[in-house]
């Protein structure tokens, strides 16, 4: 073996992957006869020790509980979609799971009564409710008022958010974040990600909304995200959701982009149009750090 | 048929794929440390890394009919969606790491904006020269820095990392041995202006020690990551 043959299994013998025995012994030959090629691969075996300790120091890192909550959160909501038979599984295993990870998925049949338990709160604020039917109305309507209804923020959980656009630094804030978003999304290839969390600022306790704009399956092309720049998302406040409602002080959260049966609404108090019942309707889902759903709002 | 944690990858993509909420569950609980250790050893940024965990199992509970056990275990075919989604969010951020000639394949240390410069004069800890190498290989042009996280930091086969990145076993082969001598070559190069500023430091005669002689003391550096 010479220097050349030497070189080409010097990374093979650096991280010891299997070599051919005759391969092997001519490989230690040479080491024994050639000291450039010996502190060659001296050089290659440090290095390799470095990246297994680089490897060995990052060996526990994994990705936030959080990001499982959301993503169980959307499978949930697509099998649902697909009219996949994962409630029933949610069902048997509620107990296992943190309290109210979106209980709005699944058989509506077995989660009706807890949605209205919950939200009972939410379901007696009539004025809500008449807020609400502004939200949903036909496209084209205009709908400012709803955005700073105090009539909505009376059911607005303890959750401290700052809902989207109310003016001053905010809105600017809100206009950032959106655009950013946005942004992401134009480079997305057509249909990619149906729902997608958005990581929430955290400052100071306070859950900043971040809306975005989706769709779910067919194209997400540029155009269409630009379209969605000219129409801006109309959105309820948040209503709290199940035992989970509000964050703790100081708690980040992050927001989950879901698609809801259009009868979802009623279970919060909210009219549904009984002519798009079948339809779905957007919603931003405030989950925990704990990945557990805290508040719930409708977006149009 | 419910998940397991005997039953394959395969096996529980299928599951997930029939809406078995178990089955996403414990193939993301099996595969999402490495889904974001990729992620974060590609960008630096565990922000990224997370996007980019939630990302992939989205495709992968949209599109895991795609996946071909013929090309490849589902690790390499969440890889190679991990991958993708890495390049594509450096393409959307390109300010999010600095890449002054990316592609340039000359090894003249393409990315030394980014290795810290902060001062070196200390003794060199184990973890000192780890965080180093860190940088070392975040500093790499991507198609270097993608073998060596597959290839040495998860340990990879060459098989198995040419699945994930589409690319041929030889491809891999010469990339990895390229990325490694141009890492050795970084960290030499750490080593000798650590060497010539100690050298200034203690004798003040810097004109001397700036011409530290390139034989034996980038070997004696390069041994010190082990």
């Amino acid at each position: 073996m010479n220097c050349q043959d030497f070189e080409q299994l010097i990374g093979d013998l650096a991280r010891r992957r299997p070599l051919d025995a005759g391969a092997r012994r001519g490989a230690d030959s040479h080491e024994q006869e050639c000291a450039r090629c010996a502190a060659r691969l001296a050089d290659e075996r440090a290095l390799s020790a470095g990246l297994k300790a680089l490897a060995a120091t990052m060996k526990e890192s994994e990705a936030p509980a959080r990001v499982e909550g959301a993503l169980l959160a959307a499978f949930r909501a697509r099998a649902a979609e697909d009219g996949h038979s994962a409630a029933p599984a949610a069902s048997a295993k509620a107990e296992e799971l943190p309290s109210g990870v979106l209980p709005f998925v699944g058989a509506p049949n077995d989660r009706q009564w807890s949605w209205r338990k919950t939200l009972g709160t939410a379901a007696t604020a009539a004025a809500a409710a008449a807020v609400a039917l502004a939200v949903l109305v036909p496209k084209g309507t205009p709908t400012k008022a709803t955005k700073t209804s105090p009539a909505v923020a009376a059911v607005t959980p303890q959750v401290e958010t700052t809902p989207a656009p109310r003016g001053g630094e905010s809105e600017r804030d809100a206009q950032t974040a959106q655009a950013a978003e946005r942004d992401s999304y134009e480079a997305d290839p057509p249909g990619v990600i149906p729902q997608r969390v958005a990581s929430a600022p955290r400052a100071g306790g306070r859950v900043q909304a971040v809306t975005a704009s989706y769709s779910n399956g067919g194209s997400r092309g540029g155009r269409q995200a630009r379209a969605y720049q000219d129409e801006p998302e109309v959105m309820t406040e948040f209503f709290p959701v199940a035992q989970g409602g509000g964050l703790a002080s100081g708690e980040g959260g992050h927001v989950v982009r879901v698609e809801l049966p259009r009868s979802a609404l009623a279970s919060f108090g909210l009219p549904v149009n009984v002519e798009q019942s079948g339809g779905r309707v957007k919603a931003d889902v405030l989950l925990g750090e704990d990945g557990t759903a805290r508040a719930i709002r409708f977006v149009r | 048929m419910s998940a397991s944690p005997k039953q394959t990858d395969a096996e529980l993509l299928g599951l997930l794929l029939a809406g078995d909420e178990d089955a996403f569950t414990a193939l993301y609980r099996r595969r999402q440390g490495g889904v974001y250790r990729f992620a974060l050893q590609m960008s630096g940024s565990e922000a990224l890394a997370e996007d980019v965990v939630q990302e992939v199992f989205m495709v992968l509970m949209r599109d895991g009919r795609n996946f071909d056990p013929a090309r490849g275990s589902v690790a390499a075919y969440l890889y190679g969606i991990t991958r993708n989604h890495v390049l594509r969010a450096f393409e959307r951020e390109r300010n999010f790491v600095r890449f002054d000639g990316d592609e340039d394949e000359s090894g003249e240390a393409p990315h030394e904006g980014l290795i810290s410069r902060e001062d070196l004069l200390g003794d060199l800890t184990r973890a000192e020269t780890v965080e180093k190498l860190r940088q070392a290989v975040l500093a790499l042009p991507t198609h270097y820095r993608e073998v060596v996280v597959l290839c040495d930091l998860h340990e990879m086969s060459y098989l198995e990392a040419a699945a994930a990145l589409g690319c041929a076993v030889g491809t891999v082969r010469s990339r990895l041995h390229r990325a490694r001598a141009m890492l050795a070559e970084k960290m030499r190069a750490g080593a000798r202006r650590e060497a010539g500023e100690a050298a200034g430091a203690v004798g003040g005669d810097a004109g001397a020690a700036g011409e530290v002689d390139t034989g034996r003391a980038p070997l004696r550096a390069a041994r010190c990551f082990a």
